[in-house]
């Protein structure tokens, strides 16, 4: 179920540029579009709207979120099983692997590589099947 | 709900890609993976088709676990009608392709067709293009995926399952790699995937795949992670491993092994952990299923132990999902003249290191890693080259075949160099390695049919690393599976691990009190055994689960859980048993619409006892396979040709199948 943009678009394109799919089109001060097959139910596009104009696949209305107050993960070793779900599905790639634990130094364990290039999509956090990523605000 | 509810279809001999929606009946009565190929390929492939011919369909397939969550759920096949054999074929493989595949959002991906020029697909959130290969034919597997991946760099990175050069060179016994170095190997996938000269499968999807019940899902796998996470590493040293595979022939009960103690050898070691002890326990085969633990090199123990292999090791490998990590990247070196290279490489598996160790003999650790790292480049079966190898020797040795046939090369048992050198003719097809790079039966039509009785194989394909004679659930799968000569379905000790009774009231409880050596009657009791293991290994393949998950137990993995949580088809564990039997006896229907009759699947029968060995833990042993094989038939509702019987067919509700008795029977 993909993300859907309502008539309250003003048609600013940040979205559409924001966008890591590229699935979101549209011209400036029209209306956009997103393409379903391509949608990643990510959520950034609604994170970074700045009229409200997005729900999810779900119907929910999502809001505007300002970008220090994105959540970002954060990984709990003591209950890290090392699967590297999340590593493989982060949608931007920011999860990388490295060996964390002295005790099991040939394991590796997940952490955020680049925070900036995450979007808080939270597929870490639903993927895991160890409940070890937690969502914060990261300090700045 | 765990389905993407669409499958692609690719035609290569027409340039075109399509997108089919899959009806939800048929994920109601097949789920997803294995079940879904079943159902598409025995409804497309015409009958009798070339395995290497355009009609052909080789497909890459996701299950229904993939990427909702669960654990261990990181596993995909390839499927096709299969070369080796000329029946299904189907080979499972780790890593993190399905994922990438399912997230696309297909459940499969079917190959059509032949292309003229060498091509590869990349497919992405619901788009797919064909994409010219030129440039990788004729790469290794690891340097095609290493450029592929490269090419893609942008972005995500990919998943890519591609053929190496045996694949191209269109071995029968090649398979489709996947990050460097695993491999869908058996069946002769990478075979089919060479003659449609496709080089190579790219995926990056990123799509959401959601299950119906996530907080009962995420129940599940938070308790089952809990337990893995709490379970200590295996803490005593690898002796103690070989110690027990000693006490093991004197016990006479089924021993239950708590699935936990699996997972902490597992996490150490790997499979690799397996090898000394099924040296003692008679568990591998030795000098081409001919010798015993008596002609093994004193020193062999030593040199293939679990902790020579661990040694080596620099880093645990995790597929997609999987919480024990029984891989691992080992550094070897490589020698070119005075500039020795150091190589990170996959640490080779328990049925590798058998194969290319006591098998042939061999107690070179190094040149097994070589070997592997070889093999795992050309895209080649290790199971089978080793199984082809050995044969060659023996033929050598015993003078079934002329000297001069071998160019030269002195073939002894042990002589790690020579095989070594037999192993790299295979890979180039040069000389002698060209009649054996098809496999044993294959070989033994280019050598002369005096050389039959060294060729180990159940129905073309070459015996994994499990002896029937100890335990004989393997020779009964390997002979009564539409895809024979395979140890990862099911066998007495599978039954035991799986502890499917506390689930399904049913069946047979084995356990303590249960003799061992009732499992060599050919009594109905055991045939429901094995055919729960069949239908259950049908249930695992369907949901992309990880056989080793399911040998932790139903307690510790619940599938039917799980396939409850993530689809909601509301069934009970016996009602997804009886969906693995129908896939099973679907795949059979296959078979036998190829033309290839149930009992030409049988194992050799030196790996059944005929003549007994004479020394070791299986001395004496002779098993009564026919039999066997006609009580499994009888349990799972086939009759004693190996067709379904048109009850059970209406049984489970293949009744468009009614006329393949008479079919076959013509």
């Amino acid at each position: 179920m993909s993300f859907y943009i309502t008539d309250r678009c003003v048609g600013c394109t940040l979205c559409a540029k924001k966008c890591p799919e590229k699935a979101i089109s549209g011209f400036r001060k029209e209306r956009h579009l997103v393409d379903p097959s391509k949608c990643i139910d990510c959520g950034l596009c609604s994170k970074v709207c700045p009229s409200d104009a997005i729900i999810d696949g779900d119907g929910n209305q999502r809001r505007h979120l300002p970008k220090e107050e994105w959540k970002k993960p954060r990984f709990v070793l003591s209950l890290c099983v090392g699967c590297a779900a999340c590593h493989y599905d982060c949608p931007a790639s920011c999860i990388g692997m490295e060996a964390m634990n002295p005790e099991e130094p040939k394991t590796f364990f997940p952490f955020l590589t680049d925070p900036d290039a995450c979007s808080g999509c939270e597929r870490c956090r639903e993927i895991c099947p160890s409940g070890a990523v937690q969502m914060t605000i990261l300090p700045l | 709900m765990g389905f993407t509810g669409k499958i692609l279809w690719v035609d290569l001999t027409h340039c075109s890609v399509t997108e089919e929606t899959v009806p939800f009946t048929v994920y109601e009565k097949y789920l997803s993976g294995i079940g879904l190929a079943a159902y598409y390929l025995t409804k497309e492939i015409p009958e009798n088709c070339d395995p290497l011919g355009p009609e052909n369909i080789l497909g890459f397939v996701s299950g229904l676990l993939t990427g909702t969550g669960a654990l261990f759920a990181g596993r995909w096949l390839a499927v096709c009608k299969s070369p080796l054999t000329g029946g299904w074929g189907d080979a499972n493989c780790g890593g993190y392709f399905a994922p990438a595949l399912k997230r696309c959002g297909y459940d499969a991906i079917f190959v059509k067709g032949k292309a003229k020029q060498p091509v590869y697909v990349y497919v992405k959130n619901g788009a797919a293009s064909i994409e010219d290969a030129d440039h990788l034919w004729g790469l290794d597997a690891i340097e095609a995926e290493e450029r592929l991946i490269a090419s893609y760099s942008g972005g995500r990175k990919p998943a890519v399952a591609c053929i190496g050069t045996g694949g191209e060179s269109l071995s029968l016994i090649s398979g489709i790699c996947h990050d460097k170095g695993r491999i869908a190997a058996r069946s002769g996938v990478g075979a089919v995937m060479g003659s449609k000269k496709l080089k190579a499968i790219v995926v990056g999807g990123s799509k959401p795949i959601r299950p119906k019940y996530p907080d009962r899902l995420k129940e599940q796998t938070l308790r089952l992670s809990e337990q893995i996470k709490k379970q200590k590493v295996f803490f005593l040293p690898d002796r103690a491993l070989t110690w027990m595979g000693a006490i093991e022939p004197f016990i006479k009960n089924h021993q239950p092994i708590n699935g936990m103690l699996t997972a902490s050898v597992m996490k150490r070691w790997g499979t690799a952990a397996m090898t000394n002890m099924s040296l003692r326990n008679g568990d591998a085969p030795i000098k081409n299923w001919a010798g015993s633990p008596k002609e093994i090199a004193p020193d062999t123990y030593r040199a293939l132990s679990p902790a020579a292999i661990e040694s080596r090791e620099v880093k645990k490998y995790h597929c997609y999902a999987c919480p024990i990590g029984c891989g691992g990247i080992c550094e070897i070196t490589k020698d070119s003249g005075t500039n020795p290279q150091k190589l990170h490489t996959h640490k080779p598996e328990y049925e590798t290191i058998n194969s290319f160790g006591p098998l042939l003999l061999n107690s070179d650790v190094d040149s097994i890693f070589s070997i592997n790292d070889k093999l795992n480049r050309a895209g080649l079966d290790t199971i089978s080259v080793a199984g082809t190898i050995a044969f060659a020797i023996e033929c050598y040795q015993t003078g079934l075949v002329s000297k001069d046939r071998f160019e030269g090369l002195e073939l002894r048992w042990g002589d790690a160099e020579a095989i070594e050198t037999l192993c790299d003719k295979i890979i180039r097809r040069e000389g002698i390695g060209n009649l054996l790079a098809d496999g044993v039966r294959a070989a033994v039509r280019n050598l002369g049919l005096a050389s039959e009785d060294a060729a180990i194989h159940a129905g073309g394909q070459e015996l994994p690393a499990h002896d029937g004679r100890r335990d004989p659930g393997y020779a009964v799968h390997y002979s009564v599976e539409p895809t024979p000569g395979r140890h990862t379905v099911g066998s007495f000790q599978y039954y035991v691990s799986f502890c499917l009774w506390k689930r399904i009231p049913s069946l047979p409880v084995l356990g303590k009190r249960t003799p061992k050596s009732d499992s060599f009657k050919p009594s109905a009791e055991n045939a429901r055994c094995l055919v729960a293991c069949s239908a259950y290994k049908m249930v695992i393949d369907a949901s992309g689960l990880c056989l080793f998950g399911a040998l932790l137990g139903i307690d510790h993995l619940d599938t039917f859980a799980l396939l409850e949580a993530a689809a909601g088809l509301g069934y009970t564990p016996e009602e997804y048993m009886i969906i693995g039997r129908r896939i099973q006896t679907l795949r059979q229907i296959f078979n036998l619409r190829q033309g290839l009759r149930a009992t030409q699947n049988r194992q050799s029968d030196r790996a059944s006892g005929q003549p007994p060995l004479r020394y070791g833990p299986n001395k004496g042993k002779t098993l009564r396979l026919n039999e066997m094989i006609r009580a499994y038939w009888t349990e799972i509702g086939w009759d004693e040709e190996g067709v379904p019987t048109s009850e059970s067919l209406k049984q489970l509700g293949l009744e468009e199948f009614l006329d393949i008795g008479q079919e076959a029977g013509t």
